[in-house]
Formats: structure tokens, C-alpha cells, sequence
């Protein structure tokens, strides 16, 4: 019982995710959408970084710069 | 919609430094907790370093280990990272700065501080990932419900369309932990025995799953897309892969007590759900490793990003080795072994630490105020994967190793010899990782300081999300965060605790109510408090309670564990791990004596051992044990004494039953199984000169290993162990014994003494000792006696000896029934001349043999030790 209802139960997870994305096509911008967001964060700051490093490798290579 | 004009310049001030208080908490708390397990370590294969200590004791360090883990190291850093993000998840700042400081002072100077001070001085809850007190679980439920306030809060107000994956984990994950903390914790401190087994099961799991693996994904989700500046592969999966998580993990609690009376159906639906869950692993990994396509060098390049890489990818193999292991027939080999040692360390350093690490890294490089060295950084990285590469294969090995051994026949002990050059490895890789963690210290306290940047503004909402948002406007009830939280938080939270505490609960409940017998016997005071004591100083982090449904377990052990066994223990101790054996039978197994000797100082009894030794219960000597001493002993000594009474284990097969149809369906019913005790075989040694000396020369190294300590390294009865036991051990110089003998008292052990059985030790190993055995004593003649002598001889013996050594010397008198130890046999036991009137004219303590000097005369006493030498026929 207790596996019956474990099986349904990812089943039915599953089936309604793949389901709401075949039939709703509206609801796809509404679910991809957010993953946009983390490029937003810090912007300035990342482009700051990119400029050091340079264009291959975006981030990371350096300290933020100074700005005082 | 949230704007980026809602943060104060204040909150930009203050979030860097709470930022910084939690990252500095950390770092502290990470050096302390692997400073503790590599004392750990250390301890296992030197064990009487730093030993006597009574707040070092290997029990309590291991307490402070898990739990300074989890709070003090884990929940700081995720901490720190959430103040970092959550204002840029939410597009608003975190609840408040007063709450910040706050939870900052409950979390480390009520939680995690005291927690630590209470364990080491002794005061704990037996419990796996919840070992801090009860008073300390308070203190970890405020600090969890202000963490929701603080962190859940401020994205409730937000719009599902408008959540990025890393907040659903925030949100789903502190909501969740803030349930299931209490009912892990506080449950089975009233609901005993397997009941309570249910919940605690759920709790070691949720401590994992819904606590550290979803803010390590947040953090994950969160660091991949802003250093690499490509968007994660799919949100759509990342949803789904959220939602199987939250759903899956929680159902996994049971699979840490598979083969326990645990209703099989709950235990299944565990391993189910722990299959599903690494298919589910594999899905999120793919995304994570899909976004980063094409960005191998940034990877290369970039620390904090190196980190979340691994501990990524370590997430994947460490998930994959979690489902493989759940499944039963790879579980009843590596189960309480190393490898589940491994395989949490793993989890916890190479998957959680690792992606903690780099989300800490992130933050603290974009923080104001914060130092940030990068060359630091990259060193501990290195050497944290170094140290954890060899720290897993290393105790993946030996759990193999120990598994292989525990399969067969083989004393226990064997196996903790096998495991000493393992855990030497594994202090070395210790050494690595905390070489690795100063390395992280380095790292965020010394180097440039980040300034402040005005272009730190926290952005979550974008007008295209709110245009995605019109487009579904029918969803109305979707849209709102608080939707997800019931869900994920409150709704699966729900769900687990049917499914795998209350349903398995109703069932055990019924089971125990048919099959526990009626009065059974309350423990007494004294045993509750040795309850305690075991308790305190962490016994069950070495040794299970729990006698598995497995052959393997049962022809060990005896058998297998029912319900209604453990009933009384509230919380229960059945434990996860055996570097000692189980000792769910232990009671009538050693003598009192034993057990103090052995508390005192495990080597004096058992030389190999690596057990600590607990001389703060004594009063400065094993011979004056303190009231905890005794209270511990006593409880020990109950351990197992409800199934010998009902007849479910005992000394021998009951009468018409197939002793080997016993022993291989020994977990199906309920019939004793003839472990401990029976009919012994006898090791004849007449062998070849040659054979002989062989045999000889390998009792001497087995009784080395496991006899010296109590009868001394020349057989002389004077071992450490000695001066604790009574009747003193005996002096194997003093008589020669038979073959019988020997082997009669290496198989049942010695009633009434502290020898204990050897019958777990191999035939070859046992005729050796037999052996080996026969060489110590002087061979003497036997003596000779004139007719007169063994007339007057006879009459002397028949007046005062027979009574118990029976008429003809056979140790069968009337009285032999009742005296423990038994009378010497003197068939087949010849004593020296000098011991046999030494043993006449003093008597033999702690036996019942009274002292005869001042009753008979010398030639007296003298000729009775002739005499009874001249029972034995051996030449």
C-alpha cells in the first residue's frame, strides 16, 4: 500500500508538470521565466569583474574592483 | 511588484555585517568540528589518547561533531549565504536587522554554544541529528521559526511567477525544517522502542534532505548562473526536480532501519522512495551540469564556482550511492559498517561543505567589508578535495572489509584489527581537511577588503515575468509564494508523517500489543540510570541495539529484534553503526566483574579493543566503582533479559527442535538459537610432534590477542585485568588440564568466573589455544601412594572433600549443583603438588573452596593434595 501510494503520488507529480506543459503552452514563459533573473543580480558589478578578466571569463578571476 | 528602492541604505550596511558575523561563526565552528573528528579518528586506532578526559570522551565528541556540523558549521554558512540572497530573490530586504541580530545570538549563543557545553559535560538525547538536550531543541525551534520570519517571509510576498528555483528551495526547506525538527526531536523522547524508531528514522533523513540538501541547491542554483552569466539549463526541470525532492526525501527516513521489526511495508516504500529520489538526483544534476555547457573554464578558473562544481557532481555520485545502499540486499552487507561513514562524509563535506563553501565564497567577494584571498581559496580547494577523495575511499574500503568480515564466523574483534590501517588513512586525510578548512579561514580573513559598491542593488522581478504572470491570470490561486510553502513546507511535511510515522505506528502498535509478553519486568531504578549513563557518554554510536532480520545478524547475535523488545526505551537506542558489537543480548553474557574491569579499561580484558575506557565512573580504581559504574553494568545486564525469559533467546535449542533449521530460520521465528552456549567439541591435541608445535605457536598468538589481559602474558592469572575480577583468573601454570577441559571452558565459558565463551574464535584458532595451553604448566609425575597412605587418604577426602568435589574427585558432589564456580573436576584438572597445598592450607578466593590451614594438620593437608593429583591419568 504504502508503495502504491509512493508510485501514484511521483506518477501524478510528474504527469501534471509534463501535462501542464504540453497543454498550456501560456504556462511555459510563466515557469521558464525566473531563470533570467540570477543575470540581473550584481550586474554592475559582474560587468566590472568581466572588463579585468576579460570576455572569456566573466567572473571570478579577480576581487571586485575598488570603487573608493 | 518589489523594487529596488525598498532597501534602506541601512539594511546594505547591516545585512554585510550579519553576512559577516554568520561567515566568521562558521569558519570557527568548521575548525572546531573537524578538529573534533580527527581527535575522533586518532582515537579509534590510539585509543587511550586523551583518554580519562570525561568531556573528551569519544561518545560526546561524536555528538558535537554531528550536531556542530549541522548548526554550527552548515547552518551559519547557509545562513550567511541567505542574507546574501534572499534580498536578491525577493527584490526586498530580509524581515528586519534587529530580527538578524537576534537570530544571530539564538542561533550560536543558544543553540550551538550550549548545545556543545552540554553534550561534552554529558547532558544529551541518544538520538542521531538530534543529540543536542531537549532545552537546546527549543532554542533550535526558535532559531528556526526566526529564520522563517527573517528569510520566508520577505519571499511569501512574492509572486510564484516571479521565484526564481534557488527561493522555492529557501522557502520549502526552512518551512519544512521548522516541522520536522520538533517531531524528530521531541517524538521519540516519548514514544519508545520502534515506535519512536519511526519518527527519529524520518528526522535523520529530513536533517539531510530538507535542511541542508535544499539550501546547498539554493545556494547551487543561485552561484551557477551568476558567475558563469548563462541562464540554468531548464527551469522547468529544475520545478520538477524541486517538487520530486520535497516530495521523495521525506520518504526516505526508513530505509536507516531496514531489517528491523519496522513494519516491511514502511521499510519497502522507503527503499522505493529512495530509488525514485536518485533518478530524481539525476534530473537536477543534469540541468545544473547542462548550464554549465561550454563554460569549462570559467569553472577552471573560478574558485567559489569550482566548489559548487564538485559539490555538485559529488551530489550526484553520493545520491546514487544513497539509493544503491537503501536497496536490501546491498544493505544487509554495508549496513553499520564504514562505508555508511563514508558515504556521510561525502554528503556532508564533499556534497554540502563544498557547495556551502562556494556559496560563502560568492558572498563574501561581493560583500562589503569582507577580505577575500583568492590564492587561499584556491589551496583549500585542493587540499579539501584531497583530503576528501582519500577520507572516502579509504572508509568505503574498509567498510567492505568489515562487512566481508561480519558475514562469516569470525571473532568480532577481527574485524576492528582489519580496520586499524584504514583508520590510520583516514587521521591522515583528516589532517588534509582541516589543513584545508585554515586554508578557508585564510581565505575570507586575509586579503584586499571589498569595498562598497553602489551597484549592489538586489533585483528580482523583470517586467517579462510580470507580463508571463497576465498571461495566466486564470491561476489566480497559484500566484502567491504561500502556495508553495503549504505545498512543499506544510502539505509533503503531511504526507511523510502518514505514510512513515503514523501508518507504520498503527501497525507496530497492534504487533506489539499480540506479542509482548504480560509482565514483563519494569527495569529498576538502578538500570534507568545506567540507561542514562549509556546514554550520556554515547554508546550507541559504536554499538547497535538491534539484531537485524538477516542471517548474518542472527547466527552472530541471536535472534533478530522484535518490537516489543525495545518498548521500554524512550528514545531508543537501537543506533546506526557497530564498530563494537551489538548488545541487544548483551545481559548474563559477562560477568559484573567483567563489565567493570572492562569499563575501566576495555584493553585489560580485551587487549585489541578500541573501545574508550570510562575511569571518571570509578572511584580511582577498577576495584571501586562509582554508582554510574554500577548503574551502567546493571543495565547492560538487562540488556536481553525479556527475550531469555520469554524464551526467545537462551542458552540452547529448545528440546525437539533442528539446531541448524534454527540457526537458518532463526529471524523467522521465534526459537533460541544455539549461539552462546551447548555442547562443546573437543580439540584433541594429540597431534604430531611437529603439528603440535605448530598448533602451539598459534594458541600462543591467539591467547596473546585475547587472554592476556586477564591471565597475564605468561598464563600467570595476572593480567591488568586481574585485580578487578574475582574469582582472580586463573593461573595457568598451576595444573594441567585435558583436552575436554579446555575446550569445554573456551566454548561455554567458566560459570560463576569472568571467562567468557570463545566460541566466535575459529576451530584452528581454539585448538591452538588448547594447545598452546598444555605447554604451561610443569609436567610433574604422577604421585605415588602406598596403600596405607590412599586408605587414610580416602577417609580424610570422603569427610571434608566429597561433598562437593564429589566421591571420586569428578566435582559432582551434592553441593556442586549450587556453588559457581564449579568444583575442580580433578579428572580433568591434575594441579602442581604446590598449588594443591597452597589451595589446602589458604583456600581459593572468590570460590567456595574454604581455607583448611588450622583445620587439618600439614601432613594432612599434604597428603589430600597428593591424593586428588592422583585422580587424573594424564601422563
Amino acid at each position: 500500500m504504502v508503495i502504491n501510494v509512493i508510485v501514484v503520488a511521483v506518477t501524478l507529480l510528474m504527469g501534471g508538470f509534463v501535462g501542464v506543459w504540453l497543454v498550456c503552452p501560456r504556462c511555459r514563459p510563466w515557469i521558464e521565466a525566473p531563470k533570467w533573473q540570477p543575470l540581473a543580480w550584481d550586474e554592475p558589478v559582474q560587468r566590472a569583474i568581466s572588463a579585468k578578466a576579460g570576455a572569456g571569463n566573466p567572473v571570478g578571476k579577480t576581487n571586485p574592483p575598488s570603487r573608493t | 511588484m518589489a523594487t529596488s528602492q525598498e532597501l534602506r541604505p541601512t539594511d546594505l550596511r547591516t545585512i554585510p555585517a550579519l553576512i559577516r558575523w554568520h561567515g566568521y561563526a562558521a569558519l570557527g565552528c568548521v575548525l572546531y568540528v573537524a578538529l573534533l573528528g580527527l581527535v575522533m579518528s586518532i582515537r579509534l586506532h590510539s585509543p587511550d589518547w586523551l583518554g580519562g578526559v570525561s568531556w573528551l570522551s569519544w561518545g560526546r565528541l561524536r555528538y558535537a561533531h554531528t550536531q556542530g556540523l549541522f548548526f554550527g558549521w552548515l547552518g551559519n554558512a547557509f545562513l550567511a549565504f541567505l542574507y546574501f540572497a534572499v534580498p536578491r530573490l525577493a527584490g526586498r530586504p530580509v524581515t528586519g536587522v534587529r530580527l538578524g541580530w537576534a537570530l544571530f545570538a539564538v542561533w550560536n549563543g543558544l543553540l550551538v554554544l550550549p548545545g556543545w557545553a552540554l553534550v561534552q559535560s554529558g547532558v544529551s538525547q541518544p538520538l542521531e541529528w538530534a543529540e543536542f538536550p531537549l532545552p537546546v531543541d527549543g532554542a533550535a525551534t526558535l532559531g528556526m521559526l526566526m529564520a522563517v520570519a527573517q528569510f520566508v517571509v520577505p519571499l511569501l510576498r512574492a509572486r510564484v511567477s516571479s521565484l526564481y528555483v534557488s527561493a522555492w528551495y529557501v522557502l520549502g526547506g526552512l518551512t519544512f525544517t521548522l516541522l520536522a525538527y520538533p517531531v524528530g526531536n521531541v517524538v521519540p523522547e516519548y514514544l519508545p522502542g520502534a515506535q519512536g524508531a519511526t519518527f527519529s528514522g524520518l528526522w535523520i533523513h529530513d536533517a539531510v534532505g530538507l535542511f541542508v540538501t535544499p539550501l546547498a541547491l539554493a545556494i547551487a542554483y543561485a552561484v551557477i548562473p551568476a558567475v558563469s552569466r548563462r541562464p540554468i539549463y531548464s527551469h522547468f526541470l529544475s520545478m520538477i526536480g524541486f517538487w520530486l525532492l520535497f516530495l521523495l526525501y521525506p520518504l526516505n527516513g526508513t530505509h536507516h532501519y531496514v531489517f528491523s521489526s519496522i513494519p516491511m511495508e514502511a521499510q519497502k516504500g522507503a527503499v522505493v522512495a529512495s530509488v525514485y529520489l536518485g533518478a530524481d538526483v539525476v534530473l537536477v544534476v543534469t540541468n545544473l551540469l547542462l548550464s554549465l555547457r561550454g563554460r569549462g573554464g570559467t569553472v577552471a578558473a573560478d574558485t567559489p564556482l569550482r566548489f559548487v562544481w564538485v559539490g555538485v557532481v559529488v551530489y550526484l555520485i553520493v545520491s546514487l550511492q544513497g539509493s544503491a545502499q537503501a536497496i536490501m540486499p546491498v544493505n544487509r552487507f554495508v549496513h553499520f559498517s564504514d562505508w555508511v561513514i563514508g558515504h556521510s562524509h561525502l554528503a556532508m563535506i564533499g556534497f554540502a561543505s563544498f557547495i556551502a563553501l562556494g556559496g560563502l565564497l560568492h558572498a563574501w567577494r561581493l560583500t562589503p567589508g569582507c577580505r577575500y584571498y583568492r590564492g587561499a581559496a584556491g589551496w583549500a580547494f585542493w587540499l579539501l578535495t584531497l583530503g576528501l577523495t582519500v577520507m572516502v575511499l579509504d572508509l568505503t574500503a574498509a567498510g567492505l572489509v568489515q562487512a566481508q568480515l561480519w558475514q562469516g564466523d569470525l571473532p568480532w574483534l577481527d574485524s576492528v584489527r582489519a580496520s586499524a590501517p584504514f583508520w590510520w588513512v583516514r587521521s591522515a586525510s583528516g589532517f588534509v581537511l582541516l589543513a584545508g578548512f585554515l586554508a578557508v579561514v585564510a581565505a575570507l580573513s586575509t586579503g584586499p577588503v571589498v569595498a562598497p559598491s553602489p551597484a549592489q542593488v538586489p533585483t528580482a522581478a523583470t517586467g517579462q515575468q510580470d507580463d508571463a504572470e497576465e498571461e495566466v491570470a486564470g491561476f489566480r490561486w497559484l500566484k502567491n509564494a504561500y502556495v508553495l510553502t503549504a505545498g512543499a513546507g506544510f502539505g509533503l511535511f503531511a504526507f511523510s508523517f502518514v505514510v512513515l510515522g503514523l501508518w507504520p505506528n498503527r501497525t507496530l502498535g497492534e504487533q506489539i500489543a499480540r506479542t509482548q509478553p504480560t509482565d514483563r519486568p519494569a527495569r529498576t531504578a538502578s538500570e534507568e540510570r545506567g540507561r542514562q549513563v549509556y546514554s550520556q557518554e554515547g554508546c550507541m554510536t559504536c554499538h547497535s541495539q538491534l539484531v537485524r532480520f538477516t542471517e548474518d545478524d542472527v547466527r552472530r547475535f541471536g535472534p533478530a529484534s522484535q518490537a516489543w523488545e525495545s518498548g521500554g526505551d524512550a528514545p531508543q537506542m537501537w543506533g546506526t553503526r557497530r564498530v563494537g558489537p551489538d548488545l541487544a543480548r548483551e545481559g548474563g553474557r559477562k560477568s559484573r566483574d567483567w563489565q567493570l574491569a572492562h569499563l575501566w579499561n576495555p584493553r585489560h580484558v580485551v587487549p585489541d579493543s578500541v573501545m574508550p575506557g570510562y575511569p571518571w565512573l570509578f572511584d580511582g580504581s577498577p576495584t571501586r566503582p562509582g554508582r554510574q559504574a554500577l548503574d551502567l553494568v546493571n543495565y547492560l545486564e538487562s540488556l536481553g533479559r525479556d527475550a531469555q525469559l520469554t524464551g526467545l533467546s537462551g542458552p540452547g535449542p529448545l528440546p525437539g527442535r533442528d539446531p541448524e533449521e534454527e540457526r537458518r530460520k532463526g529471524m523467522f521465528c521465534d526459537c533460541a538459537i544455539p549461539r552462546t552456549a551447548g555442547k562443546a567439541p573437543v580439540w584433541d591435541t594429540t597431534l604430531a610432534v611437529g603439528e603440535g608445535e605448530r598448533f602451539a605457536r598459534r594458541g600462543a598468538e591467539v591467547f596473546a590477542r585475547n587472554c592476556a589481559g586477564c591471565h597475564g602474558p605468561e598464563g600467570r592469572g595476572n593480567g591488568p585485568a586481574a585485580v578487578a575480577l574475582t574469582p582472580v583468573p586463573r593461573n595457568l601454570t598451576t595444573a594441567r588440564f585435558s583436552d575436554r577441559r579446555l575446550s569445554e571452558s573456551l566454548w561455554n565459558g567458566v560459570r560463576g568466573s569472568s571467562m567468557p565463551p570463545w566460541n566466535d574464535l575459529t576451530t584452528g584458532d581454539l585448538r591452538g589455544l588448547v594447545a598452546y595451553l598444555g605447554t604451561l604448566a610443569p609436567k610433574e609425575p604422577p604421585p605415588e601412594l602406598t596403600g596405607a597412605e590412599r586408605a587414610m587418604a580416602r577417609e580424610l577426602y570422603a569427610k571434608q572433600c566429597a561433598v562437593c568435589h564429589g566421591p571420586d574427585g569428578a566435582g559432582n558432589g551434592p553441593s556442586a549443583s549450587i556453588l559457581a564456580p564449579a568444583p575442580t573436576n580433578f579428572h580433568e584438572v591434575r594441579p602442581t603438588t604446590a598449588y594443591a597445598e597452597a589451595a589446602l592450607a589458604h583456600g581459593v578466593r572468590g570460590s567456595a573452596m574454604p581455607r583448611w590451614g588450622g583445620k587439618l594438620m600439614p601432613d594432612e593437608q599434604k597428603l589430600l593434595a597428593r591424593y586428588v593429583r592422583s585422580f587424573s591419568n594424564e601422563e
